[in-house]
């Protein structure tokens, strides 16, 4: 075989990051129209009464037989197109709709009422999946279809009738890039991509466009791609093939890596919340599975410097130091998009979900840190959002006088479970209807179980079904509570009712009070022993009621300890509470503390937050840890966040990832972006540029750092 | 009765007082007043009040507070007397804003150790422990032998940093429990010692030579302050003195910064070093080959 010929990526890295913004088309017709034609297919299938999986499937064939695709002669894969995001669209239409009917009006009004309260919303998680990529890798567009094509003989339905079409739209792209290509006089490119019509993939650029292309696919048929899958694991075999058969060296494997992850940041510029990539973890037999490619890959996105995408690493008592040193040495230089993941937590976790033991090395963070096996689950970690301080606002009643500081507490666990099990009954009558809403169709024509039983995963046809249900602000829930307990029983400062009108007015001329709910109450975070004791309280009465919750498919609804950025859009929503914030202000982020409120550092946040059984946040729990530049200076500062991560994981944490921000650097940032183009930061589970954020969350970043010193 | 000691600090996994990921106890009150020190509030053995003024929300709690009128708002801006304070801690229990502090409280090496041991975790993945700095804790030998025969019937390793200028007494009720020793030796010339730390180095290099013929391991520190004491004649004449020492393991050249000065206006203290720039890193390269091809250890910096 020909050695593969690749451009070197740094003299071309701006006109690959342009890929999208600038492409010459070869041939399609404006996005514009294909919506416009997907919306008559929609309705001649609608009014034909025809299952909705079948209308999807020929939105789906018309979009990839006309929507606009290019090829640059430069490029090593041919998969640049013009998404249309038309049938995604419909899917949130049909979402409104379905939903509003199936929770008749008063319910759905509450729904919404709870929504734009900032307490909880109860929705169909489209956007938390990954297919199987093992079936999509070994079997390759024509095995799929060909899998397809013989179900559909034994046994006809809609639902294979419809995995048949996607799959065969699917050969159509892959020939009208191949044509793109050999139009521009790249015979090579053309030759892979006509290759992936009719074989599964043989060599590593083959499998990289086959993956690529799939993911175009799934996300323009509605559902996010949240897990590019195992990726060293994955694509060993075929970067081995290249190796031996001299199409690849290891030099030039690094630069069409480069080229291929560079991909993810030309389509979204920064914006998305990053493309998925999962390292290591134990193989079916207990090792651990880094291998050459994991340094490969890692060596790329070192070079690569970029916000998208993201690195999600497996770690285990045997990953290789060197896979560590190198993760640790991107996140000091600022390139700080990766993911560490305690996978022996999470495989109790997955255990106690009653999951197979065969089943666990096929485990994969989903989006930012949501737990899912691979190929045989769709996790849908964002079923349910759930602000947990908004119970405070339930809780602070005037009519309310506790004896003592258990009442409290107890009727606070009350309060969260009732609101806890509205919004859970609400998802089960929704989720029912989630096939009708938005069939998975490409999905579920890569997973066994889904094609063995005739049935889309959004109808249950996975093997494991879950919904999670993501409980944000537990440092501000822990502080409040340990601030009542501080100020109205142990220093008798306020009365519980006293207290109920001051949050109402906001701290109004209290300013003493709330300084010193704020400064002298314990604190989640610090590892002192009394808070953490109330959030260990409250994290096992959530994760009991959400455990403990029947699940419409028959599946699981389960716990996730984080809040992504939504601790700003629920703060915002949120009343003062009795912790000494002020309404408005953010709830805590994550599974951390308030901001400024850690004031024992890493120790106190680790000590904390490793006093939790994470094993009962099946839907992820993570930490982030902000650090100043200072104190990572040089090898030891290294060495210190790769010993801070293994102390977190060997004590039972879940999830963390890194910040290296010093305050000044970030203010130097707002007032000349320009020169800051490269600063990244991680927001809560993806990365962005700190200059394209808005200045209420520079702000608030600027007001973290601070707190953590120089 | 269980031995005690003044506390200043206890600084939670810090990277540079010792191999690993260390917890440094600060002690209070110090045998040498070095021009240049970076920790002046454990100079004195005595508890001191540390004001921060750009914490000061000037809200008055303090002077409330205070039994002897020694802070005062006046024009809605706080003014604090030192001379009428007798650090009871009252202004520091009441001010929320946490610009009033007291630094200096009484704890025993139980109370420590329950501290501390809440990062053995960290330790033990790291390979570090504790080390106990100051100030000079060999002023309060009871203690430091106490907290680290503690520590090690914890299985946590320990570190002594020391300015030396102590009676060797104090070395030997410690050494059955240390684990490392991390020696300052600000410098070889005797006068100019005395100039730049107010004591001559005659005890503090006696101890040196017979610790370093003992059995627990040495990292020498050797602060290099511009101006001070960063003649290459300083560094040749320590080499020559490292050279006949077994138990000197490694020589670590400290580069001066001036962080401190902030501290010398929290503690109402005189600032007593000129001003100085830091040692470029070349100047600090050459003074480590200096000590390296004079003692034929290791030198890092």
């Amino acid at each position: 075989m020909k050695t593969l010929q690749i451009v070197d990526f740094e003299k071309f890295r701006d006109r690959f990051d342009a890929q999208y913004a600038e492409a010459q088309w070869h041939s399609g017709v404006p996005a514009g129209e294909v919506a416009l034609e997907i919306r008559r297919i929609y309705g001649r299938g609608e009014l034909r009464r025809e299952p909705y999986a079948l209308t999807k499937a020929r939105m789906l064939e018309y979009a990839l037989a006309n929507i606009r695709v290019a090829y640059h002669d430069f490029d090593s894969f041919a998969t640049v197109c013009e998404r249309t995001a038309e049938i995604a669209r419909i899917a949130g239409e049909r979402n409104s709709i379905i939903s509003e009917q199936a929770l008749g009006p008063e319910e759905w009004s509450k729904k919404c009422a709870a929504r734009a309260d900032g307490y909880f919303n109860s929705t169909v998680d489209m956007s938390h999946t990954s297919p199987d990529w093992d079936a999509i890798l070994t079997l390759g567009v024509p095995g799929l279809l060909a899998r397809a094509e013989q179900r559909q003989r034994i046994s006809p339905s809609p639902f294979y009738e419809a995995v048949v079409i996607t799959f065969r739209a699917m050969r159509t792209l892959l020939r009208r890039f191949a044509d793109a290509a050999a139009a521009q006089g790249r015979p090579d490119t053309a030759e892979m991509a006509a290759f992936l019509i009719d074989h599964a993939p043989e060599t590593l650029q083959q499998a990289l466009e086959l993956g690529m292309i799939y993911r175009e696919v799934q996300e323009m048929e509605g559902e996010m791609v949240r897990s590019m899958g195992i990726f060293d694991r994955q694509y060993l075999p075929f970067y081995e093939h290249d190796l031996a058969c001299g199409i690849l060296t290891e030099r030039s494997a690094e630069e069409l890596l480069l080229i291929y992850f560079s991909r993810c940041h030309a389509q979204s510029q920064g914006q998305d919340a990053g493309v998925p990539f999962c390292f290591g973890g134990r193989l079916p037999d207990g090792r651990d599975g880094c291998n050459a490619l994991t340094l490969t890959a890692l060596r790329a996105f070192r070079r690569l410097k970029l916000v998208d995408p993201k690195f999600h690493i497996r770690v285990n008592d045997g990953t290789p130091a060197e896979v560590l040193d190198l993760a640790f040495s991107c996140v000091k230089e600022g390139t700080s998009a990766i993911l560490f993941a305690n996978e022996d937590v999470v495989r109790q976790a997955f255990l106690r979900n009653g999951k197979a033991p065969e089943d666990l090395a096929n485990f994969v963070p989903i989006g930012c840190y949501e737990p899912a096996i691979m190929g045989k689950e769709l996790c849908c970690s964002m079923t349910g959002t759930f602000n947990l301080a908004k119970t405070l606002e339930s809780l602070m009643d005037p009519a309310f006088a506790p004896r003592d500081f258990a009442a409290v507490l107890d009727r606070f666990i009350s309060l969260q479970a009732a609101a806890l099990n509205t919004m859970m009954d609400r998802i089960n009558i929704v989720e029912r209807h989630w096939s009708e809403i938005n069939p998975t169709t490409a999905i579920s024509g890569t997973m066994t179980e889904c094609m063995e039983r005739g049935i889309d995963a959004a109808a249950g046809g996975t093997k494991y079904r879950s919904s999670g249900i993501m409980c944000a602000g537990i440092g501000t829930v822990t502080d409040a509570l340990a601030a009542i307990e501080f100020l109205v029983f142990d220093r008798k400062l306020v009365t519980f009712g006293e207290l109920c009108g001051i949050l109402k007015a906001d701290w109004r001329d209290h300013e003493r009070l709330r300084l010193t709910a704020l400064k002298r109450a314990p604190k989640w975070g610090t590892g002192d022993e009394r808070a953490d004791r109330i959030a260990a309280r409250v994290v096992a009465a959530v994760a009991d009621a959400i455990e403990q919750h029947p699940h419409a498919k028959g599946g699981h609804f389960q716990m996730g300890l984080w809040s992504i950025d939504w601790c700003m859009r629920y703060g915002r929503r949120t009343g003062a509470t009795p912790d000494g914030r002020h309404a408005g202000d953010p709830i805590s982020k994550n599974s951390g503390s308030t901001i400024g409120c850690d004031t024992e550092g890493p120790a106190g946040l680790v000590g904390s937050v490793t006093k939790l059984d994470h094993s009962r946040f099946a839907d992820g729990s993570v930490l982030d840890m902000m650090l100043p530049g200072s104190s990572v200076a040089g090898d030891v500062g290294t060495k210190f966040m790769e010993d801070l991560f293994q102390t977190f994981r060997r004590r039972g944490g879940a999830f963390m990832h890194f910040n290296i921000l010093s305050p000044r650097e970030l203010r130097a940032a707002q007032l000349e972006p320009e020169k800051y183009r490269n600063l990244q930061i991680r927001l809560c589970g993806w990365n962005v540029r700190f200059i394209d954020l808005d200045r209420e969350m520079q702000d608030c970043l600027i007001r973290e750092a601070e707190s953590k010193g120089a | 009765m269980a031995a005690t000691a003044w506390l200043a600090d206890l600084r939670r996994l810090t990277l540079h007082d010792g191999p690993g990921i260390r917890d440094t106890v600060f002690l209070k009150g110090c045998t040498l007043h070095c021009r240049w020190c970076h920790n002046p509030e454990c100079i004195s053995a005595s508890p001191q009040l540390l004001f921060r003024r750009n914490l000061c929300l000037n809200c008055g709690a303090c002077a409330a507070a205070c039994p002897n009128g020694a802070h005062r708002i006046a024009s809605g801006v706080h003014s604090f007397d030192r001379s009428r304070c007798d650090t009871c801690g009252r202004c520091a229990d009441a001010c929320l804003a946490g610009a009033v502090t007291l630094c200096g409280r009484r704890v025993t090496a139980e109370r420590i150790l329950a501290e501390v041991v809440k990062d053995r975790d960290f330790f033990a993945q790291s390979g570090g422990g504790v080390t106990l700095s100051g100030g000079e804790p060999l002023r309060y030998p009871d203690f430091a032998a106490e907290l680290f025969r503690l520590l090690r019937d914890h299985g946590i390793s320990t570190a002594l940093d020391t300015c030396g200028n102590v009676d060797f007494a104090a070395f030997e009720r410690v050494l059955p429990f240390a684990d490392l020793i991390l020696y300052d030796v600000k410098g070889m010339d005797p006068e100019r010692h005395r100039a730049n730390v107010g004591h001559d180095n005659v005890l503090i290099l006696n101890n040196l030579k017979r610790l370093g013929g003992l059995r627990v391991p040495l990292e020498i520190r050797m602060p290099v302050v511009p101006g001070c004491n960063d003649g290459e004649g300083e560094f040749a004449a320590a080499g020559r003195f490292f050279a006949g020492l077994p138990m000197v393991e490694r020589i670590r050249l400290l580069a001066y910064h001036d962080m401190a000065r902030d501290k010398y206006r929290m503690c109402g203290m005189t600032d007593t070093m000129p001003e100085t720039a830091p040692p470029t890193a070349a100047e600090l390269a050459r003074l480590a080959e200096i000590v390296r091809e004079n003692s034929r250890k290791v030198v890092v910096c």
